[in-house]
């Protein structure tokens, strides 16, 4: 697939970056604070402003997947058009893409806090920790229990709609640009991630918000493309 | 047999196409003149669905749908390619998308323009853009090529040997419709040519016609136009009259 072929290495790329700055500033921040400083794990993630390098690298990726199959030089989309493959398959297809990138995103994110977390554990005196450290935090950090949510089951299913609605609608972004619009939901929906995404254990309500709010946003994308496509077919 | 049977196209109010009816038969090369604005491209996009309009276009007797659009390529002054991929990523791409892809033929078109394969196509030159264009459209496996102003930002000699190398390898059942502004360049080298002013059809000739009819399609064309050729004069007298 076209756009796997041209986002893929740069994501890659992008996941790579984001791995060794927010190794690198996670290590230093640990290593700058002197043992009494050293009171909790989640202090450690919250200083080395982990948070911030992970909506930059969130901001790139959506940024890419959503620009890549726009016309900024050209008129890709009449070759699209002259394709065999119906519009609504290359959406679809798009979206499916999309939203195993936003998934990898995720994991390669989870894998880099847990990664930290191995890291900690090594460096900080046994006296300054116990088995339960690793375990706190990701209840105590807002940032570490959104990606890892433990026994909050809404905030898994908070995050699987919004893996969901980021796909379908940053795939419907490059649909609407070709046609002379702006696909906003893709970019409302960046706005209520970097918002919402940190936030503490239990937030029932704002969990149900931003999923009725990926839902909804998807399912414009979704109306929107096939029913375009349809109009198009007729 | 592509036949267009009463098209009728309007943009907000204004009508672009009016009643166009044209049989454009397999084998032919068409040109296809007229001012800007004629409806030259909205016809070509008409033609391939991008647009919507009223009337009836078909393919063979069938309407032009996904399942024979692959019949028709088209090469526009827009530019139609992936700008972010190399030449040889839009190979793989089209060799996986039209069957009849003829990989002879693009390796023999890029080795004649001498356009790099792995360089990516926003950093080709507007030449060389326009070149790789055409060369995508020649090598679909299209039956009917469509192509609107493809050559705008090359140099003479470039679109001359272009015109040499599109004769000798257009095989019997390719037409070639061609929008362009270079009307004496393509003379010799087009066998139709077809007149599209303020959306409607208003000349249609083959080549041999006008050359028994001791014509030659520049006079061909400013007939039919009613081009006024004390125009100029008369402006300039005007002009520095005033001045005067």
């Amino acid at each position: 697939m076209l756009m796997s072929r041209s986002t893929i290495y740069k994501i890659l790329g992008i996941l790579v970056i984001m791995t060794a700055v927010e190794g690198t500033l996670f290590y230093l921040t640990l290593r700058n604070m002197t043992a009494a400083e050293v009171v909790g794990l989640e202090l450690v993630f919250q200083q080395s402003r982990i948070l911030w390098v992970c909506a930059l690298g969130y901001l790139l990726v959506t940024a890419l997947l959503c620009l890549t199959g726009c016309e900024f030089s050209g008129k890709q989309g009449y070759t699209l058009h002259r394709l065999s493959v119906s519009q609504r398959s290359v959406f679809l297809w798009q979206a499916f893409y999309n939203i195993c990138c936003f998934f990898l995103f995720w994991a390669v994110q989870l894998f880099i806090v847990l990664a930290l977390c191995r890291l900690y554990m090594e460096k900080i005196d046994p006296p300054a920790i116990s088995n339960q450290t690793v375990f706190l935090a990701f209840y105590r950090n807002d940032f570490l229990h959104s990606l890892l949510p433990l026994a909050d089951m809404s905030r898994y299913v908070r995050n699987i709609f919004l893996i969901l609605g980021l796909g379908i609608a940053s795939a419907y972004f490059p649909i609407r640009q070709r046609r002379g619009g702006t696909g906003v939901g893709i970019i409302v929906l960046s706005a209520v991630t970097l918002l919402f995404f940190s936030h503490s254990m239990g937030s029932l309500g704002n969990d149900i918000l931003v999923i009725v709010f990926s839902i909804a946003t998807a399912t414009m994308a979704l109306y929107g493309a096939l029913k375009e496509e349809a109009a198009n077919e007729t | 047999m592509i036949e267009i049977k009463n098209i009728n196209k309007s943009y907000t109010g204004k009508r672009a196409l009016k009643d166009v009816s044209l049989r454009l038969p397999q084998g032919e090369i068409i040109g296809l003149f007229g001012e800007n604005g004629a409806g030259k491209t909205t016809l070509m996009k008409c033609i391939l669905g991008f647009l919507p309009y009223s009337g009836e276009i078909t393919l063979d007797g069938s309407p032009i749908t996904r399942k024979n659009i692959a019949r028709l390529s088209f090469a526009t002054s827009e530019h139609s390619f992936f700008p972010n991929l190399a030449p040889k990523g839009h190979k793989e791409f089209y060799a996986e998308h039209f069957p009849r892809f003829s990989e002879k033929r693009f390796k023999g078109l890029m080795d004649f323009f001498e356009l790099p394969m792995n360089k990516t196509l926003r950093n080709f030159s507007t030449g060389q853009k326009n070149q790789f264009e055409v060369i995508l459209s020649l090598c679909q496996g299209a039956d009917y090529i469509l192509m609107d102003e493809p050559f705008a930002g090359n140099d003479v000699f470039n679109r001359e040997d272009f015109y040499k190398v599109l004769l000798g390898i257009l095989e019997p059942r390719e037409t070639v419709m061609l929008s362009t502004h270079l009307i004496e360049e393509v003379s010799g080298f087009i066998g139709r040519a077809v007149l599209i002013r303020q959306g409607k059809i208003i000349g249609d000739v083959s080549m041999m016609e006008l050359e028994e009819s001791g014509h030659n399609l520049m006079s061909f064309i400013k007939d039919t136009y009613h081009y006024r050729a004390d125009r100029v004069s008369r402006a300039l007298d005007e002009l520095t009259g005033r001045d005067e």
